[in-house]
């Protein structure tokens, strides 16, 4: 039942093809797909890895980093407008839809992607991020781990959905599995760059890939027992230990790629007659005001009760009909938390039930 | 693009006409309105214990509840107090004024529950506003229901909500009304105490064959649901309203997570055994 | 937050009144000009008052009254008494207004000093205190614009909402939530003593956007975590005395009230 109504269900095939590209036709290739949308990728920004549009093929970075900000910017905008208003009503605002190929996209990202899709796609759709999502093609990308990469934990380092192409990096040539008809479309355009035929070889060399990435992990954590962890620490007096140093600066919820809240604001256009917009932009439970309610009421007011459901949404449920936590193992609030409140210490210091020393 | 137009956008509001408004109490004001759109009007069906977004444009957007039963089709009725800014700038607007609104949003009280049992109805301060629509379903469909018991209490009666409504509803036969304040005065005819004084004057009811629903302040829930208990209802024969901030409606902003739920869709109601499972109470 | 109950400020144009005291000229709103919206502004409202058109500022009832500039002397203060009686809605915008600004750097107000000196130690002052204040040091202020500048796309949001009688938003946020928006790497990552999470929003993250860190000029953020982000820094090598003198340097004194409360 998971994901039924999932973007990629009209053109999913149902053996996932693969094929087999020189590294030295990856540059062309890629810019050939801007025949497909615009290009989109990750790119250097003020020196900061961030998914931009691509004005030129050589702007694109493909390196096992991830940009800071998570592929959710692209579906689920920083800041936008969703509607116009006047004396006559609202008119939604669709100017950021396009056509779009995103390239460079990681795993997890991808499994990010399917985890917000059951929030923003679930009836009623919210059609801004199901346009954007229906009009961008992904191409993934391997990756091999970083510093604090846990999706081998999270076991989402590898996707079998949720991509049009998917390259993985052997060196010398790149494996390409096709998982949507788009992506076939693409492959066509430039069928000359494809070796259609993988060998036993090709397959051996991957599996030595794949052995060789799952040694590289530095870090990991025990995800598969932490929803029942969660359930039991509730009242474990480690939040309160965090709760004293968290800065509530919001920056988790900001790069974890499956945090999905927003709020709304409306601005009138400074004249004397009804107009203006209502602008929808990226929100926090680490916030003290979003739980506020009339009279002043925090359901959430303590740090610790605002830490506990971020924690819970990470590592115990998220949404309601799966049961799949939201952590997809990217390893951000590992890299961005200036306290080092992050899923390995909370998981720690739960299961220890000691507060990690610096 | 075609499918720009294909999809309803859920987020767009509709025009609705203030038809009507009076002050209930000091800061609290009932509104009747109504869709500019009449086939929109009388197509807009919805539960008891649901609620719509109201946007004022530059303003916001807010959630109220719907105040009027579905039994009587065509004009909405919301009860408001006025708390902020988008609250604020409601208070400003007049008859005939245009509003926005889009719903009915959350899953509203679980009528089937209550059909052919006999039915304990409680409300404190503005919970009562909810509560309204299912006891004017409730009158509308008398056959359907049991014995029907209406329990409310406020703070003083100078805070007690659509007073001459309900004191004539205490003529009708066919429900029984319990009404306390905190802090009486002189003319108030009714009891003096917090609303689970009222638990006495409940005759004996069969447990099994009862559902009770509560909605009013996060303070009233404990001590409301203990005389439920004491009553022996079985738990998941308790329903109740719980509010979160809500920007959506929708299952998207997230603002009404309770764990891994949303107040929006999940709920706003809930049976007492659903919330035993929260680690986050009301 | 003062209620602007029924008043329809959108039936007629708002009367407006824009004032400046001690170290602004009453060109904050000007200094935004460039933007389109000044023009709108101008044509969306009655200016009745503009304190450098005008040699007789305040003679009849306002809608709003825009106050910018510290208080430092006896006149400024009647003067700014007069102001508050006869506008419905008193906004203080700049810096200066609203904390104090650099003027109000050592403001001694005496017993202050002695309770920093109690709870942090003897911090030495190196001017003597100049009695420059805050509006609301002598009158209810209903409405904040920090900043030095002013940020416009925040002005413009408040404003815009008074033309049509309602109440403006706030920015409940702390500056992070915009410097992770702008995509900025965090300072603190890199030990250096950022106050973007004590300090409110609503600048664009200015600083940290330029690599610098922020130093509280918006004004508290009642929500931050004023004990912790004092050891934070602290463990970067940061004496107690050094990270107030960064705060109050720029006006940051509202911000000191927090920590001396130990936050909240
Ligand atoms: C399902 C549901 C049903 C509801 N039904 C009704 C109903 O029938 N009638 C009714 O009157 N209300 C109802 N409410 C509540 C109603 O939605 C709120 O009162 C309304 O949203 C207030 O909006 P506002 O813009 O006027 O207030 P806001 O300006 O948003 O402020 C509301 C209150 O929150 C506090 N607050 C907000 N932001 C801050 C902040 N940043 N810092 C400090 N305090 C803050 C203030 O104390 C203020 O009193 C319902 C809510 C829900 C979720
Ligand atoms: S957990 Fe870390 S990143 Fe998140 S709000 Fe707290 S201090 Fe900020
Ligand atoms: S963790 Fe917090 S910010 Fe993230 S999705 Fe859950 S409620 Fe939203
Ligand atoms: S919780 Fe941390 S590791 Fe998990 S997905 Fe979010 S940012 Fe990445
Ligand atoms: S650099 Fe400063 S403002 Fe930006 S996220 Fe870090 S602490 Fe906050
Ligand atoms: S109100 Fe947005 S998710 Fe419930």
């Amino acid at each position: 039942m998971r994901r039924q109504n999932h973007v990629f269900a009209k053109g999913k095939v149902a053996h996932m093809r693969i094929l087999k590209m020189q590294s030295k036709f990856l540059d062309v290739f890629l810019e050939s797909l801007s025949k497909f949308g615009n290009l989109y990728g990750p790119t250097h920004k003020n020196g900061l890895l961030s998914y931009n549009r691509l004005e030129n093929i050589s702007d694109l970075v493909i390196t096992d980093e991830h940009p800071m900000i998570p592929i959710k910017k692209l579906f689920h905008p920083m800041q936008f407008t969703m509607m116009n208003f006047d004396e006559k009503g609202f008119t939604p605002d669709y100017s950021k839809i396009e056509k779009r190929v995103i390239i460079g996209v990681h795993p997890c990202e991808i499994h990010s992607l399917l985890i917000l899709d059951d929030i923003f796609m679930r009836e009623p759709m919210d059609p801004y991020y199901a346009q954007l999502r229906q009009n961008s093609a992904i191409i993934g990308f391997s990756c091999l781990p970083t510093e604090n990469s846990l999706c081998y934990s999270t076991d989402t380092d590898i996707v079998e959905e949720g991509f049009d192409l998917f390259f993985v990096n052997l060196d010398e040539y790149f494996l390409v599995w096709v998982g949507s008809s788009l992506g076939h479309d693409m492959i066509y355009e430039r069928e000359e760059f494809f070796d259609m035929d993988v060998s036993h070889d090709d397959i051996q060399k991957y599996v030595k890939w794949r052995q060789k990435k799952n040694k590289m992990f530095k870090k990991s954590f025990e995800f598969d027992s932490m929803p029942d962890i969660m359930e039991l620490s509730y009242d474990s007096e480690i939040w309160e230990e965090f709760a004293k140093i968290c800065l509530s600066c919001g920056q988790c919820s900001m790069v974890c790629p499956t945090c999905n809240c927003y709020t709304v604001t409306d601005v009138f256009d400074v004249t004397n007659e009804t107009r203006g917009r209502r602008d929808r932009f990226w929100d926090s439970c680490m916030f003290v005001d979003y739980s506020l309610v009339a009279g002043g009421h925090n359901f959430r007011a303590s740090r610790a009760n605002r830490l506990k459901l971020w924690y819970g949404h990470k590592l115990k449920t998220f949404g309601k009909d799966y049961g799949r936590p939201g952590c997809v193992g990217c390893g951000r609030c590992v890299d961005s938390c200036p306290v080092d409140i992050n899923v390995l210490t909370i998981s720690e210091a739960l299961i220890t039930k000691e507060v990690p020393k610096k | 693009m075609t499918l720009l137009e294909a999809i309803e956008n859920p987020f767009k509001p509709k025009a609705a006409r203030i038809v009507r408004h009076y002050d209930l109490i000091k800061d609290h004001r009932f509104f009747q309105i109504r869709h500019i759109d009449m086939k929109k009007a009388m197509s807009f069906s919805y539960n008891p214990g649901q609620f719509i977004m109201l946007s004022i444009p530059g303003v916001g957007e807010s959630p109220f509840s719907i105040s009027s039963t579905p039994s009587r089709p065509g004009i909405l009725e919301l009860g408001v107090r006025r708390v902020g800014k988008l609250t604020e700038s409601l208070f400003q607007k007049r008859d005939n004024d245009v509003v926005y609104i889009r719903g009915p949003y959350g899953n509203g009280f679980k009528l089937d529950k209550m059909v052919d049992r006999d039915l304990i109805i409680v409300a404190g301060g503005l919970g009562v506003i909810p509560l309204r629509s299912i006891l004017y379903y409730v009158l509308d469909n008398r056959d359907q229901f049991k014995r029907v018991f209406f329990l409310y209490g406020a703070r003083t009666p100078n805070e007690f909500l659509f007073k001459t409504e309900f004191f004539q509803l205490k003529n009708r036969k066919d429900i029984e009304c319990l009404y306390t304040v905190d802090k009486s005065d002189a003319e108030w005819p009714h009891a003096t105490g917090v609303v689970t004084k009222l638990f006495k004057n409940i005759p004996e009811i069969d447990p099994r064959e009862t559902t009770a629903v509560v909605v009013g302040p996060p303070v009233m829930y404990k001590f409301v649901i203990d005389e439920f208990l004491k009553l022996k209802i079985p738990k998941n024969q308790i329903q109740l309203s719980l509010e979160r901030r809500m920007k959506c409606g929708i299952g998207k902003c997230g603002h009404c997570a309770i764990e891994h739920l949303y107040t929006c869709m999940d709920g706003p109601v809930f049976t007492y055994w659903d919330t035993l499972h929260f680690r986050e109470l009301i | 937050m003062t209620e602007i109950s029924n008043t329809k400020l959108a039936v007629a144009k708002p009367k407006v009144g824009i004032y400046g005291f001690t170290g602004c000229a009453g060109d904050q709103l000007l200094i935004i000009h460039t933007e389109d919206e000044i023009l709108n502004l101008f044509n969306s409202v009655d200016i009745r008052s503009f304190v450098m058109a005008s040699s007789n500022p305040i003679e009849e009832e306002l809608d709003v009254a825009f106050v910018e500039g510290s208080i430092s002397t006896e006149e400024e203060r009647e003067h700014i008494l007069k102001i508050r009686k006869r506008a419905k809605i008193l906004v203080a915008i700049g810096n200066c207004a609203v904390s104090g600004g650099p003027q109000a750097m050592f403001t001694g107000d005496n017993t202050f000093e002695k309770r920093m000196n109690k709870v942090y130690g003897n911090v030495n002052f190196l001017t003597a205190p100049l009695e420059a204040k805050p509006i609301d040091a002598f009158v209810e202020v209903d409405y904040y614009l920090p900043g030095c500048p002013i940020s416009a796309p925040q002005a413009f949001a408040l404003i815009s909402r008074l033309i049509h009688g309602a109440i403006p938003e706030s920015y409940p946020h702390p500056v992070c939530h915009e410097c992770k928006l702008n995509e900025n790497r965090c300072l603190l990552l890199d030990k250096i003593a950022c106050f973007g999470p004590l300090t409110m929003g609503g600048c664009g993250s200015a600083c940290p956007n330029h690599g610098l860190p922020c130093v509280g000029c918006w004004g508290p953020n009642d929500d931050g975590n004023f004990e912790h982000h004092l050891e934070l820094l602290e463990s970067f090598g940061k004496t107690r005395e050094e990270i107030l003198r960064l705060i109050r340097g720029y006006g940051g004194h509202k911000i000191l009230k927090y920590i001396e409360k130990g936050g909240k």
